[in-house]
């Protein structure tokens, strides 16, 4: 049943389980939505927010997908972007098999009578000064009025009877205005609304998180009937797992803006596998005392989704995490400050030592002096083999060795111009759809950031290349892409011929970014000429694996 | 495990009105309840059932136009309602403290960390050297378990997490060792993740120091897992009053009984939870006889007429019902 996928690490999910049977009726391909932080007087992009970094979901006919994660993970955000309410940055969302993620928005319009959403403050999302009646009409003002037989004002007032009907509310509640009724009668409100165009889809964001406890009950009920009688699918998004397992076929489990963990219900909760998904279910009070237990729970808070860590995003705060799982530069250098105290005056090496200073897999050490290199070099490796065996973060550490710190490694790159195919959507009932082909421009800058990735992976994370765990800080920079290599002078150069030898094949193969990248060049820049620096494994980010059961989870623990 | 210490809060009979334009709104209605010392007593119940009036009422702070018009709170022998507003002030933050739920907006945006903490220390402790209240900030930081206190005592309140902010509530309301910590929801606005750190923090801190703690929530499982006892509230009255380990096991008010299986519990799946049907009755028209009356399914005639009294059916086991103050069974 997998369908096939294009586009970039876009994996096909092979065992997801069919729920009654179902198609896939929504499903999400590396779906991606970053938001600019801008700064300055001329609002310049300085950085991004990764509010959902690539994820994949499938929703089936007439199931319930939940997706559980804190705030700040994303789940709102995927929840809208799959309705395009915000525009993806990046990668698909298939709608019954039909792409939709560049439908223009006149389109888009008609496919939301069959996607709707449920919002999770019902105060705020019903319009004060309208009706009942107007609000659970809306939509028929905007995609015509309900098919059915007699006077048109009459079928409409007929629909709009039953839709009140069925989510337990009466028709003299349907000329009153919003404030006339409480929080579970609004929600109640909003869901007759999602209901009037008879959707197959329904995203319920929080639909019950702002409901007390015996009113959130109702209402739970109530969606399951309405699923269970209408056939609708639900995305059901919230921060409570318990409701999440009560109402959910299937659930997905985000932190950072990546979904790390999705299983069918049963499996997820006598199966849970990432320790995340482990903590957040020993998180959750449990209104039974004799179950009561001292719990030991996550520690930290969830990190910037501005500058998420790299390899796994859970791997700062994961008490079971070793030496694949990531350790970055900044993690050593909270480290050596903050346990070591190398910085506090009283330490041996703090008077050699001007700064420490972090950049991805490196944690660089800057020196008073050239001079004090050795020393400084000797005691962080005692230190760091003292450490190795009881922390994952030392174990990680691959090298600890000079650079040269005035000249790196610069790779210019061009504009890529790449012809596609593309499905036009044709004239509404009048033309097929057609395939046409479109030139699809690449900006240099573009090119030298999807470069730096490319280069990262394969010279430094490539285990076959002498360059292994020895490229320092890859970056793009306008449209070249510079960076660093540990040990001596010479790897300079044997790393440019390394990324030449890589290459040359692609090039040959035509494979338009490999064309895009120039040759590389050492130029000098300014600092100091010899530095110091602590190299940590690079690893990749941790990819979703099948473990069964259709139980997928994204950690380096299940890695085969 | 009945406490056999002595009761730190009595309270007998409070009553709080609200006097707005359309009428009386009674907040609070006849509420009983004792806090022993080193206890910990969960106040459980939905939006508007009062459970924070309860405490505004015992720190004498019921914002406008509500006032306490009946009834008694003793604190250590002391009567609260009597005292003076400044007798008062040298009650709230120094015996009695409180954490609110949201501590984004009860912690000032424009004073730093060290500058709150401080002003509490020296305004009850009349320590005013700087560096004896740097340093006794710092220790309440410490306590806390917040990792770079010095740090932290210069940042303002919009440079730390949800999290972080309320760990500084706790320190400030701990800073003057009260006997008594009033707790309103003070992990609603919070993660899973970060809840579990600070009722984890909480359950310690009360342990440590011995004081008690009243603590207000509508998450059965939050009472479940912190308090020795709990007080369930609906419309203004407290309906029953237990040991935790009895009220989950034997809940006599069907209210009880409702709340506890309309609560979707973590790996006990079922097709249907259990409803309370209806709604929360207005507090301004409520009949004469018992609040919960519309909504229960075990409703007798005697129910609408008469208030049902509070009832000790086990040792420690207060319910205020019909069905268990022997009143007769007709429907």
């Amino acid at each position: 049943m997998s369908r096939a996928i294009s586009g970039r690490e876009a994996r096909p999910l092979t065992s997801e389980v069919r729920v009654g049977g179902g198609q896939p009726l929504l499903q999400a391909i590396n779906l991606e939505k970053l938001f600019p932080v801008k700064k300055g007087v001329f609002g310049k992009t300085v950085d991004h927010v990764h509010a959902v970094d690539g994820v994949n979901l499938t929703i089936f006919k007439g199931e319930t997908l939940g997706l559980v994660g804190e705030s700040g993970c994303g789940k709102t955000t995927v929840g809208r972007a799959v309705l395009r309410l915000t525009e993806p940055t990046g990668g698909k969302i298939m709608f019954e098999g039909k792409d939709i993620t560049h439908l223009p928005q006149a389109d888009i319009r008609g496919m939301r009578k069959r996607m709707q959403i449920v919002f999770q403050d019902p105060y705020s999302s019903l319009d004060p000064r309208m009706t009942v009646e107007g609000i659970v009409g809306e939509g028929f003002a905007i995609h015509g009025p309900p098919k059915g037989i007699g006077d048109v004002e009459f079928v409409r007032r007929e629909k709009i009877h039953e839709l009140i009907e069925q989510v337990g509310l009466s028709h003299d509640h349907l000329s009153r205005l919003p404030h006339e009724f409480s929080g579970g009668q609004k929600q109640r409100i909003a869901l007759a609304r999602a209901l009037a165009l008879d959707p197959d889809f329904i995203v319920l964001d929080e639909p019950t998180s702002a409901l007390d406890v015996s009113v959130q009950a109702q209402a739970l009920n109530l969606l399951k009937r309405l699923q269970e009688k209408l056939g609708l699918s639900f995305l059901f998004i919230s921060h409570d797992l318990s409701v999440i397992e009560h109402m959910s076929d299937r659930i997905a489990v985000m932190y950072l803006g990546k979904v790390v963990e999705t299983a069918p219900t049963r499996e997820f909760m006598g199966n849970p596998l990432h320790p995340y998904t482990k903590a957040l279910i020993g998180s959750i009070p449990i209104p039974d005392p004799l179950k009561r237990k001292d719990r030991k729970g996550i520690e930290g808070e969830v990190p910037s989704p501005i500058n998420p860590p790299r390899g796994c995003r859970f791997h700062p705060r994961c008490s079971v995490a070793f030496n694949r799982c990531g350790w970055e530069g900044k993690d050593l250098v909270t480290h050596l400050t903050e346990v070591a105290r190398v910085m506090s005056p009283k330490h041996a090496i703090s008077k050699h030592v001007a700064g420490l200073r972090a950049d991805g897999f490196v944690a660089y050490v800057d020196l008073h002096s050239p001079e004090s290199l050795d020393t400084v070099r000797k005691w962080l490796e005692t230190y760091a083999a003292e450490q190795r065996k009881k922390s994952a973060l030392f174990d990680s550490v691959v090298a600890i060795d000079r650079f040269a710190g005035d000249r790196e490694v610069v790779v210019p790159c061009k504009k890529m111009v790449v012809e596609v195919e593309i499905e036009a959507p044709g004239r509404e009932g009048k033309e097929p759809p057609r395939m046409k082909s479109v030139r699809q421009k690449t900006t240099s800058m573009m090119v030298a950031r999807e470069a730096a990735k490319m280069i990262e992976k394969t010279l430094d994370m490539d285990a076959n290349l002498r360059s292994h765990n020895l490229i320092l800080s890859v970056k793009p920079v306008q449209s070249t892409v510079v960076f660093k290599v540990l040990g001596p002078d010479s790897n300079l150069e044997k790393a440019v011929a390394e990324l030449d030898s890589r290459l040359e094949p692609m090039r040959t193969r035509k494979e338009p970014l490999a064309l895009a990248i120039g040759r590389g060049s050492i130029k000098r820049t300014r600092g100091p000429k010899t530095g110091l620096a602590v190299k940590l494994r690079a690893v990749e980010e941790p990819q979703m694996d099948d473990i069964g059961n259709g139980h997928q989870v994204a950690c380096r623990l299940y890695d085969k | 495990m009945m406490p056999v210490t002595k009761p730190l809060l009595e309270i007998k009979g409070l009553t709080t009105q609200f006097f707005i334009q359309e009428g009386t709104v009674t907040a609070l209605d006849k509420v009983d309840l004792t806090i022993y010392e080193n206890e910990s007593v969960g106040i459980v119940g939905e939006t508007g059932c009062g459970k924070s009036m309860t405490a505004f009422s015992i720190l004498r702070l019921v914002p406008h136009p509500g006032k306490i018009t009946a009834g008694s709170i003793k604190f250590k022998g002391t009567e609260l309602t009597a005292l003076t507003a400044d007798q008062m002030r040298g009650v709230r933050g120094q015996r009695i403290s409180m954490i609110f739920q949201d501590a984004a907006t009860a912690l000032d945006p424009v004073f730093t960390v060290g500058y709150q903490l401080g002003e509490v220390i020296s305004l009850h402790q009349n320590i005013y050297d700087k560096a004896a209240l740097d340093k006794k900030s710092e220790d309440m930081l410490k306590l806390v378990k917040i990792a770079a206190p010095a740090s932290v005592l210069k940042q303002y309140p919009h440079e730390l997490s949800g999290g972080m902010k309320q760990r500084v509530m706790i320190a400030i309301a701990l800073s003057c060792s009260p006997s008594l910590l009033i707790a309103d929801e003070p992990t609603t606005a919070l993660d899973v993740t970060i809840q579990a750190q600070i009722l984890n923090l909480l359950k310690d801190l009360v342990r440590t120091t011995g004081s008690s703690m009243m603590l207000i929530t509508h998450n059965l499982g939050v009472v479940a897992e912190v308090c020795d006892r709990i007080c369930v509230m609906y419309a203004g009255r407290i309906v029953e009053d237990a040991e935790t380990f009895e009220l989950f096991a034997n809940p006599k008010h069907p209210y009880t009984s409702g709340l506890l299986s309309a609560f979707p519990k973590l790996g006990e799946r079922k097709e249907e939870l259990t409803v309370i049907r209806g709604t929360v009755p207005d507090l301004m028209r409520l009949a004469p006889g018992c609040a919960f009356v519309d909504r229960c399914d075990k409703a007798m005639a005697v129910c609408r007429k008469e208030r049902p009294n509070r009832v000790e059916v086990a040792p420690g086991h207060y319910v205020s019902c019909h069905l268990w103050t022997g009143g007769e069974t007709s429907d």
